[in-house]
C-alpha cells in the first residue's frame, strides 16, 4: 500500500481540538496488501488511546481504509460507537458492525466526538 | 448595556462545565457562559435570527453530553481548542484596541475558529457562520428593543380581543414596520395550547399586504415546528401552500415565541379555516370539500402515497393518553431496595398493580421537556417520532436550579415515589363527567333507553396497546382538526401548523378529524347531556354498520361530514374493509379529548362513548374469531375483524 496519511482530530472532551497524525510509512496502524487498519481505545497499544473517557473499552473500535474509502468498525465495544448523520445532526446512529465514514463526519467512541481529516 | 470582559464568561463557564460533569473548560462552556448572560451580545445575535439562548444551549448540551460523575483531575484544565480560541481573542481585542478580550472578542474567535462543537451545533440549525461573524462585528451592545410602534386592532367579529403582553410583544416584532396589523380572526390550536391568528398587515398609504396565520406557543415547541418544517415539510407540500418563510421570533425575556405561515395563492384574499365556513357551507358540503378537495391536494404527496406498516399499537397511540406515572422525586440513597425498576422494553404487565406511594425506579428513559418554572421534567422513552414519545413519566419536585436535565438527554437512573398513574388521570377525567353510570362496571349504557351497552374504555384501552396493528405509513399532517384546515381563494384547500407532521400511520389524521368535527360540528346540534351523546352514538353504530342515516334530521345532517371522513379513511386502510386499525386511532383520539379542558362537557362526555363504542367494534371482531383473550396472532387486526365498516 502506498504511502497513507490521516488526522483523527478530537472534537470533545478535555483533549478538544488535539489532532493526532497516522501514517503507513510511519508504522502506524497494521498494513495489508489493499487495506489499512487503526484502532482506538484505553488500551496501551491502541493507535488512538484515549484515556480520559472511561466509556471507552480497551479495544473499542477500528478504522479501516480499503480502496480510498474509510470504514469504521465497533469492536463489541460496551458503551459503543455511533456516527452523525448528514440528514439528522442531533441523532446519533450506533454503529453496528461497520459502516463507511467520509473525512469530516462526526464519529462518537464511548463519549468522546471524534472526526477524519 | 456595558460590554462583557472576558473575567465576567469565565466563571459562568467554569460552572456550566461541572453542571455538565466534565471538569474542564472547552469552547461550549464558553460559548453556553456567553449565551447565558442575559443581555449579551451571543444572547441577542441568536436571538435575532430566530433562535432563544436556551434553545440553542439545550442543542449543544445535548450533542456533547454529560461526563461522568468522578473528577478526573485536581485542577480545571483548558482544552487545546480553548486555548486556540483565546490566543484568536487576544489578537482581535488587540485590533480593537481593547485591553483585554471581551465578549465580542471571544465570539468572533469562536466564529473564526469554525470546527468546536458550538459551531457545528449552530450549522445544524442552518444558521450562516459568516452572516452571525459580521453580526457579531457590527451589532451596537448598546442597542435596546424599545417598544415597536405597530398598532393592534381586531376586526370588529373578533370577540376575544385580549392579548397578553408576550403575545403583543411578538406580534409587533414579526410585524416591524407595519404602521398597524388587524386580527381578522383567532383559531384555537388543538391539544399544544398554542393560539393562531389570522393577520393581515397594513401600510401607511392604507393599503394591506397578504393576511399570515401567526402561531404563538412554547418557544421549544415553536422553534421545533420551524426545525421541523425545514427537514420534513418543507419539500412535501403543494405547489400553493401556507409556508413558513420567516424566522421564528423568539424573544429571550418571554416563555413564547411565534412563527408566521404566509400564503402563496397568487389572490388577494384572506383564507378562512373550516370552523369559520361551517356554518355558511353546512356539514355535507364541508365533508364532500374534505373529500374532493383536501384530500386529493394533500393526498397525492401525502397520505396516497402509503406503503405497509405493522406496529404494536402502543408505538402510534401511547403518547395521546397521560402519562405511565407521575412521580415525586427521591434521591436514590432514600429509596427502599425492593422499589420496582421500570425499563425499556416496558412491560406495562407487570406495573398495573402499583398505586400512589409506592417507590419506582426509571432507567435509561430519554428527557422529553423540561419545565423550570414548575419543576417537573418529563421522560419518555425517546424525544423525536410518536414511538419515542411513548410511555411519558413526570417527575415533580426535582431542584432543576442546581441540575442541569436537558431536552434528548439518556438518563441513566431516576427515582421516586408514585403520585398518579395513567389508570389514575383517565378515571379523575371520568368522574368530571359526572357519568350517571358506574364507572367500575365492564360494559356501559350506550342508547337513550339504557338497552344497548358497550364496552368501558377505562378497562379495554390498556389491552388495545399491545395490538399488532397492519396499515400503512405515510406523511402525516398530525394535528388534523378543522382549525388547521383552511380554505383559501376558489376554495382551495391550505393546512397550516406542521408542529407534528411526520412518517406516522396513514389513517391518524382522519380519526383526529372525525373526533374534531364530532365535537365542534355535530355535538353542538345534539346538546350536551348523557343521552344527547347517546344519540350521536346510536347513528355512529349505523355508520359502523355500513346503514344509511335519516335525511331529514339535524343531527343526522351533521353527521354527513363524518360520512365522509369514512370515504377518505377506507382509501388509507391497510386493506380494504379492514376497519380495525381506524377504531384504534379512534379509541385512542377519544381517550385523549375526555380530558381536555377546552372542550365543552358534552363533547368529552361524547369523547368516552367514541371511545367506549370503538372498543366495543374491537372487541366485538375479535371474539367473533379469536375469543375475549386474543392471542398475539389473533391481536393482529387485519385478522381480528370480521364485519362492519364506515364506508357508505
Amino acid at each position: 500500500m502506498i504511502d497513507i496519511k490521516v488526522g483523527i482530530v478530537i472534537m470533545s472532551g478535555v483533549e478538544d481540538g488535539t489532532t493526532i497524525k497516522c501514517s503507513t510509512t510511519k508504522g502506524d496502524g497494521t498494513v495489508s496488501a489493499n487495506s489499512w487498519t487503526l484502532t482506538i481505545g484505553r488500551a496501551e497499544d491502541c493507535d488512538l488511546r484515549l484515556q480520559t473517557d472511561t466509556y471507552i473499552s480497551r479495544l473499542h473500535a477500528k478504522l479501516h481504509y480499503v480502496n480510498g474509502q474509510w470504514w469504521l468498525e465497533d469492536c463489541e465495544s460496551r458503551n459503543g460507537t455511533f456516527i452523525t448523520m448528514t440528514n439528522d445532526f442531533f441523532k446519533d446512529t450506533r454503529v453496528r458492525r461497520m459502516i463507511p465514514l467520509e473525512l469530516g463526519q462526526l464519529f462518537r467512541i464511548g463519549r468522546t466526538w471524534l472526526r477524519l481529516e | 448595556m456595558p460590554s462583557i470582559l472576558l473575567k465576567d464568561i469565565l466563571p459562568i463557564a467554569r460552572q456550566e462545565s461541572y453542571r455538565m460533569q466534565h471538569y474542564f473548560i472547552g469552547a461550549e462552556h464558553l460559548f453556553i457562559a456567553m449565551l447565558e448572560m442575559k443581555g449579551s451580545l451571543t444572547a441577542r445575535i441568536l436571538e435575532e435570527n430566530g433562535f432563544t439562548p436556551e434553545y440553542v444551549i439545550n442543542a449543544i448540551r445535548l450533542k456533547i453530553g454529560k461526563g461522568v460523575r468522578q473528577q478526573q483531575w485536581s485542577s480545571t484544565p483548558n482544552t487545546p481548542r480553548y486555548q486556540k480560541i483565546m490566543k484568536y481573542a487576544e489578537k482581535i481585542a488587540l485590533e480593537h484596541r481593547h485591553a483585554e478580550p471581551e465578549e465580542r472578542d471571544l465570539l468572533l474567535a469562536i466564529l473564526i475558529e469554525q470546527d468546536s462543537m458550538p459551531v457545528r451545533v449552530l450549522k445544524a440549525l442552518k444558521l450562516d457562520i459568516e452572516t452571525l461573524a459580521v453580526s457579531a462585528q457590527n451589532h451596537s451592545v448598546t442597542e435596546e428593543i424599545i417598544d415597536l410602534p405597530v398598532k393592534i386592532v381586531f376586526h370588529p367579529d373578533v370577540t376575544d380581543t385580549s392579548l397578553n403582553k408576550s403575545f403583543t410583544m411578538i406580534l409587533k416584532r414579526m410585524f416591524h414596520g407595519y404602521p398597524h396589523i388587524r386580527i381578522e380572526q383567532r383559531l384555537s390550536g388543538g391539544y399544544s395550547g398554542a393560539q393562531l391568528f389570522v393577520v393581515t398587515p397594513y401600510q401607511m398609504d392604507g393599503t394591506h399586504h397578504a393576511a399570515a396565520v401567526v402561531k404563538i406557543g412554547q418557544t421549544d415547541d415553536i422553534l421545533d415546528e420551524a426545525q421541523r418544517y425545514d427537514s420534513h415539510v418543507k419539500n412535501t407540500l403543494p405547489p400553493l401552500t401556507a409556508r413558513l418563510e420567516d424566522k421564528p421570533i423568539a424573544p429571550d425575556n418571554s416563555h413564547y415565541a411565534g412563527i408566521k405561515y404566509t400564503f402563496i395563492t397568487g389572490h388577494d384574499e384572506t383564507p378562512r379555516d373550516l370552523r369559520a365556513v361551517i356554518r355558511e357551507w353546512g356539514a355535507s358540503a364541508i365533508g364532500e370539500w374534505l373529500r374532493n378537495e383536501l384530500y386529493p391536494t394533500f393526498g397525492k404527496i401525502w397520505w396516497m402515497q402509503g406503503r405497509a406498516f405493522r406496529f404494536e399499537t402502543w408505538r402510534e397511540y401511547d403518547w395521546l393518553l397521560p402519562p405511565l406515572f407521575t412521580i415525586d422525586f427521591v434521591e436514590p440513597k432514600q429509596m427502599p431496595v425492593d422499589s420496582f425498576t421500570l425499563r425499556f422494553p416496558v412491560r406495562r404487565a407487570r406495573f398495573l398493580t402499583l398505586q400512589h406511594g409506592d417507590y419506582l425506579t426509571i432507567e435509561n428513559f430519554i428527557v422529553h421537556k423540561v419545565d423550570r418554572d414548575q419543576n417537573i421534567m418529563t421522560l419518555a422513552i425517546g424525544n423525536t417520532s410518536a414511538a419515542e414519545k411513548a410511555y411519558r413519566i413526570k417527575v415533580r419536585g426535582i431542584d432543576l436550579s442546581k441540575n442541569v436535565y436537558y431536552r434528548g438527554e439518556v438518563l441513566e437512573t431516576i427515582s421516586g415515589r408514585i403520585w398518579e398513574t395513567r389508570s389514575d388521570q383517565l378515571i379523575m377525567a371520568a368522574r368530571d363527567l359526572r357519568p350517571d353510570f358506574d364507572l367500575d362496571e365492564d360494559l356501559i349504557p350506550a342508547t337513550s333507553d339504557k338497552m344497548r351497552k358497550i364496552v368501558n374504555p377505562l378497562k379495554h384501552y390498556d389491552t388495545l396497546l399491545d395490538w399488532q396493528v397492519n396499515g400503512l405509513i405515510s406523511k402525516t399532517h398530525g394535528d388534523l382538526h378543522l382549525g388547521n384546515i383552511m380554505v383559501g381563494p376558489g376554495n382551495s384547500p391550505f393546512l397550516i401548523d406542521f408542529a407534528h407532521t411526520r412518517d406516522g400511520h396513514t389513517i391518524f389524521d382522519w380519526a383526529c378529524l372525525e373526533i374534531s368535527v364530532l365535537n365542534e360540528v355535530v355535538m353542538p346540534v345534539a346538546g350536551s347531556d348523557w343521552n344527547a351523546a347517546r344519540k350521536v352514538i346510536e347513528y355512529l353504530m349505523q355508520i359502523n354498520a355500513g346503514l344509511p342515516l335519516e335525511v331529514n334530521n339535524p343531527l343526522a345532517k351533521a353527521l354527513q361530514a363524518i360520512i365522509e371522513i369514512r370515504q377518505i379513511a377506507q382509501e388509507c386502510l391497510g386493506q380494504k374493509g379492514h376497519w380495525a386499525e381506524y377504531y384504534i386511532a379512534l379509541t385512542m383520539c377519544a381517550l385523549r379529548a375526555i380530558s381536555w379542558d377546552n372542550l365543552a362537557l358534552g363533547s368529552r362526555r361524547l369523547m368516552f362513548l367514541v371511545a367506549g363504542l370503538s372498543s366495543h367494534e374491537l372487541r366485538k371482531s375479535s371474539n367473533s374469531i379469536a375469543g375475549e383473550t386474543p392471542s398475539p396472532e389473533d391481536t393482529d387486526v387485519n385478522t381480528a375483524i370480521s364485519s362492519g365498516s364506515g364506508s357508505q
